[in-house]
């Protein structure tokens, strides 16, 4: 009947009742509030029923009122069957056998694809990844994430552009693009130098065209430097005149302006190389540790965190495995003098210009016009004369 | 007295039009062609057998007579009959 299934779940078993009309036992037993079905009437003197697992003490209380005896026939159901499954040792060793063994298939690596790559830098990067641990047939909780992986392989495998590293259930797909060294061509179309800088022209060296601009001029951003068109003065159609790549270098005077500010007092943290390893469990919101218990006494720490997961077949575990780092880390306070601030400030800056100037460019010259101190700080405006080539090419738009 | 007390529910029930197994504690039973009856409000079990099913209901018995009777359920005041069923009797007392 309805009931039957649910029945079947919290367990049920058939009773035999002997004694005179046994069916009035089971009578009793819809008094007592005993559920009981398929109800059979084997003889004269014996019946055969059903009853719930969990109606058993009840039973036993209807029993004690009657003089019928109640024998138990059989045992149906989950919790009987499950009972039964453990006196079945080899059955139970050979699950989870097999359940152990599909879990650690579907945590090795069993594909490396790697597409987009010649042959030549393809065997590089397996054998990269191989030293990585990511070659087929290992364990995937030995290899770290597909970001690392890729970091790791953009520095080590200097010919890689991009490397894309997917991983893709128990496969990693790797999608790289190769730096193809081109042969700049020389640019052969016809153009003026023209002024990226305001500066004073210190040094003219053109190699082609003509120059427009003598040393000492003042110039700013966007002024022709060195003209493409030769003679300009003496030819007036322009229309005859073949306009040349200008070329050359035309170093001038720039002046920078800036300001730094270094405060007085100095707190940071610095790493004392002490740390400590802790491994968890993770499941679902709970983290369980299962290797090194105590928190070690540090004062002040960093910590890394490295997750695992683990699959079974396709599907992510709700569990993984946590490795945390603790680096135990020093404050440190430093008070500065204003001496020692202002070397500090004035380092800075020059830190600050040697990125914004080309490598070639040349500092000349260094001046602080400006220097205060405010509310714990030392604040410096510095100036800068900096030797630098400010020449750039730019295309005569043609057929204008 | 009883009697006076029984007219009267008879007349409640039929100006109201209320359902007379409630009010008149009568036996109600559901026959499924004649492999199934489920009898309801019945007071007690008396006999039952492969070929036969006496119960006591509100003044008197009902005895159902058959083949290969199987007692499917059993709960409280519900029985539900399964078989060969051939025969429906009242017995008035």
């Amino acid at each position: 009947m309805f009931f039957k299934r649910k029945n079947w779940l919290s367990g049920y078993i058939t009773i035999e009742i002997k004694g005179q009309y046994p069916e009035r036992f089971f009578d009793l037993c819809a008094k007592y509030d005993i559920p009981s079905w398929d109800i059979k009437k084997m003889g004269e003197t014996s019946a055969l029923g059903k009853i719930k697992l969990s109606d058993l003490p009840k039973l036993r209380i209807v029993k004690r009122k009657t003089i019928y005896k109640v024998y138990f026939k059989g045992k149906n159901g989950l919790p009987f069957f499950l009972r039964h499954l453990t006196f079945q040792k080899p059955l139970l060793i050979g699950f989870f056998v097999a359940t152990a063994v599909i879990f650690f298939l579907s945590n090795i690596v069993w594909r490396i694809d790697v597409s987009g790559l010649d042959e030549e830098i393809e065997t590089k990067v397996i054998q990269q990844l191989e030293e990585y641990g990511v070659e087929e047939g290992n364990f995937q909780w030995n290899v770290g994430s597909p970001a690392s992986i890729q970091k790791q392989l953009l520095t080590d495998v200097p010919e890689l552009l991009w490397i894309g590293v997917k991983k893709n259930g128990s496969a990693f797909h790797l999608e790289g693009v190769e730096k193809t060294i081109v042969e700049k061509e020389e640019e052969e179309t016809a153009g003026h130098l023209v002024a990226t800088k305001e500066g004073v022209i210190e040094d003219l060296f053109i190699s082609r065209g003509q120059p427009l601009v003598r040393i000492n001029d003042v110039v700013y951003p966007g002024d022709i430097l060195v003209s493409a068109y030769l003679n300009e003065s003496e030819e007036d159609d322009e229309e005859e005149r073949n306009p040349v790549a200008a070329e050359g270098e035309v170093i001038a005077k720039v002046w920078y302006k800036s300001e730094v500010t270094v405060p007085l007092d100095n707190q940071y943290h610095v790493l004392n190389g002490k740390s400590e390893q802790k491994h968890y469990l993770h499941a679902s919101k709970y983290l369980i540790p299962i290797w090194n218990f105590d928190n070690p006494e540090y004062k002040h720490y960093q910590v890394d965190v490295e997750e695992k997961n683990f699959y079974f077949l396709k599907w992510k575990l709700p569990i993984s495995y946590i490795n945390q780092t603790i680096y135990e880390a020093e404050l440190k306070e430093e008070q500065l003098s204003e001496e020692k601030a202002k070397k500090i400030a004035l380092e800075q800056g020059k830190r600050q210009l040697m990125r914004e100037i080309p490598h070639d460019a040349e500092i000349t010259d260094e001046k602080v016009l400006h220097e205060s101190v405010e509310s714990g700080k030392v604040k410096l405006t510095l100036y800068y004369t900096v030797l630098e080539n400010i020449a750039k090419k730019q295309p005569i738009t043609q057929g204008d | 007295m009883k009697k006076i007390k029984e007219k009267f529910m008879t007349a409640f029930t039929r100006t109201f039009d209320l359902p007379s197994e409630v009010t008149l504690e009568l036996p109600r039973i559901t026959m499924v062609g004649s492999i199934h009856a489920y009898i309801e409000n019945h007071q007690g079990l008396i006999i039952f057998t492969s070929t036969e099913l006496l119960l006591k209901v509100h003044r008197g018995h009902v005895r159902i007579k058959g083949k290969g009777f199987v007692l499917k359920t059993m709960i409280d005041k519900d029985i539900l009959l399964e078989g060969d069923i051939k025969d429906v009797t009242f017995e008035q007392s």
